[in-house]
């Protein structure tokens, strides 16, 4: 059976928050989101309901960021 | 102009724009400075091919002075990949975003310096097609390496340098090399799609590569401590006056940092003005780099005032007359060209004006590198000229063929580089993007695309 798949394209980065939480608040949890730069917010977001990253389990440290300083705790375990 | 005016101006579309247009097809000057490197390369080359058929005796290395030209070199260009991965691992963890901009060509100006310095013991042994006697394999006749020997321990840790160095490198440059294959067309499209390893961005390769990164991060930053110390023990393991001292490891490592930071002021310099990174590469980062060159060169006078405080202060004869001869004797004029470049022509740096200033530093960088390889002279050369018995005593002078290959290894670093910044993105489009304000519909900041 071939899944249905919908492509959304954001031009900021606010607005593709916005629509991530919207689709999960509608119960879509399968969601991959592409960017050219790590974005904390996304990235918190969307690890919510991810398992925490098995490269954690080498690098025995939290997500090393790019960004200038995390804003807020990473939820995820790692 | 500073860092505020720099976040105004750049956009994430502008820095895809200034960085995928330096890769492509290069102008004139381009090719007029590779015809002057590949020439120079080609005189070097030549020399060494004389070398080896000639033998040692055609370097002008003779009895006591067998370390002479070629292990200065090898020591002045590891100290010259110092600086690189200070950059790119130790001011990443210490979230210094001022690195951005910077550390593509200073990783890579690492990569490039270790696989100069790598030239060095090989031509300096002679018969090259022995090299990997170097290396402990297992053998039949149960030939092995001296373990007590520095020399093996350099091996190491210059070979673990370089891998870990170029994985780091490498990781670092996917995403970018990604945003490359993305813009390029025809064959050039298909190279940038294999050396991408299939990148597209998505979230959860984003997550794995941040974590990933911290990691080589990690590991890096213990080297920038350690393999210069063991480089250093390749003196200091010996019984020579002025290198049998426990002060050697760290005043290598700042000498080898101090220097690495001039390098990279003389590589980025240029960079900047051919390639209009000017919003890129302010002022805040040559005022940054410039204070570091300031700091290294304070912390080396230190050094040096401790090396002749403590011949002094030991009372041996030998460290003395070793210190006394080498401000005095045949080889005064080194010494003190050491202390002037190293010691005086940094601290112009005290004056804000001259940190920001292109010319200043640009002049000021060339006297750190040639203070900072007559340093490694004075260590060798005067130190081995001065021994314990006069007897030993000797002379050294240098030949047309060493001179030769210690120029075209400097031919043979900027070939690589010069060929790097023409296939590879110079600056990193990730991460000076990620420290731009991200475009917001509703937001403050206006980032554009």
């Amino acid at each position: 059976m071939a899944t249905a798949t919908v492509l959304g394209v954001f031009a900021h980065v606010d607005t593709t928050l916005h629509a991530i939480r919207a689709l999960r608040q509608q119960g879509f949890s399968e969601l991959t989101v592409y960017t050219p730069v790590p974005v904390e917010e996304i990235e918190e977001d969307i690890e919510k309901v991810r398992p925490p990253s098995r490269v954690c389990l080498f690098t025995v440290r939290r997500s090393a960021s790019t960004a200038p300083a995390p804003r807020a705790p990473c939820s995820a375990a790692c | 102009m500073n860092l505020r005016n720099r976040s105004a101006d750049a956009t994430w579309a502008g820095v895809n724009r200034d960085v995928i247009r330096t890769v492509g097809m290069p102008g004139n000057t381009y090719f007029a400075w590779m015809c002057v490197v590949g020439l120079t390369l080609a005189a070097g080359i030549a020399a060494w091919t004389w070398q080896i058929y000639v033998g040692m005796g055609a370097t002008g290395k003779r009895t006591p002075q067998m370390w002479a030209m070629y292990i200065t070199t090898f020591v002045f260009w590891i100290g010259i990949g110092h600086a690189g991965t200070l950059i790119s691992a130790v001011l990443y963890l210490f979230r210094a975003n001022w690195r951005t901009s910077i550390y593509r060509g200073a990783e890579a100006m690492t990569i490039f310096a270790v696989m100069t310095a790598g030239l060095f013991p090989l031509i300096h042994a002679g018969r090259v097609w022995f090299a990997y006697w170097l290396m402990p394999y297992p053998n039949q006749r149960y030939l092995w390496p001296n373990f007590k020997s520095p020399l093996v321990w350099d091996v190491f840790a210059i070979s673990t340098y370089l891998i870990i160095s170029l994985v780091f490198f490498i990781v670092g440059l996917v995403p970018d090399i990604a945003a490359l294959r993305d813009s390029a067309t025809g064959v050039k499209k298909r190279i940038y799609a294999v050396l991408a390893l299939g990148w597209e961005g998505s979230d959860s390769q984003w997550r794995h590569y941040r974590r990933a990164y911290g990691l080589f991060a990690a590991l890096a930053t213990p080297l920038v401590l350690s393999v210069h110390s063991v480089v250093s023990f390749d003196f200091a393991m010996a019984l020579v006056p002025g290198w049998h001292s426990t002060l050697f490891a760290p005043f290598f490592v700042d000498g080898a940092i101090f220097s690495g930071f001039a390098m990279v002021l003389i590589l980025i310099l240029p960079m900047r003005y051919y390639f209009g990174w000017y919003i890129y590469i302010t002022d805040k980062h040559l005022d940054a780099m410039a204070k570091l060159i300031l700091v290294t060169s304070l912390v080396l006078s230190y050094f040096y005032a401790c090396e002749v405080f403590t011949a002094w202060y030991s009372g041996d004869h030998f460290e003395r007359a070793s210190v006394f001869a080498k401000a005095t004797k045949q080889y005064a004029w080194a010494y003190w060209l050491m202390y002037f470049c190293n010691s005086v022509v940094p601290l112009v740096f005290f004056w804000k004006r001259a940190r920001t200033h292109v010319g200043i530093l640009y002049v000021a960088s060339i006297f750190v590198l040639i203070g900072m390889w007559f340093e490694r002279f004075n260590i060798i050369v005067p130190g081995l000229a001065h021994d314990f018995y006069p007897y030993t005593w000797g002379t050294y002078v240098p030949t047309l063929t060493d001179s030769a290959i210690i120029v075209g290894s400097f031919a043979w670093f900027f070939l690589l580089f010069l060929g790097f910044i023409r296939v590879m993105p110079s600056l990193s489009i990730v991460e000076v993007k990620a420290v731009l304000p991200h475009p917001l519909m509703h937001g403050a900041h206006g980032g554009g695309h």
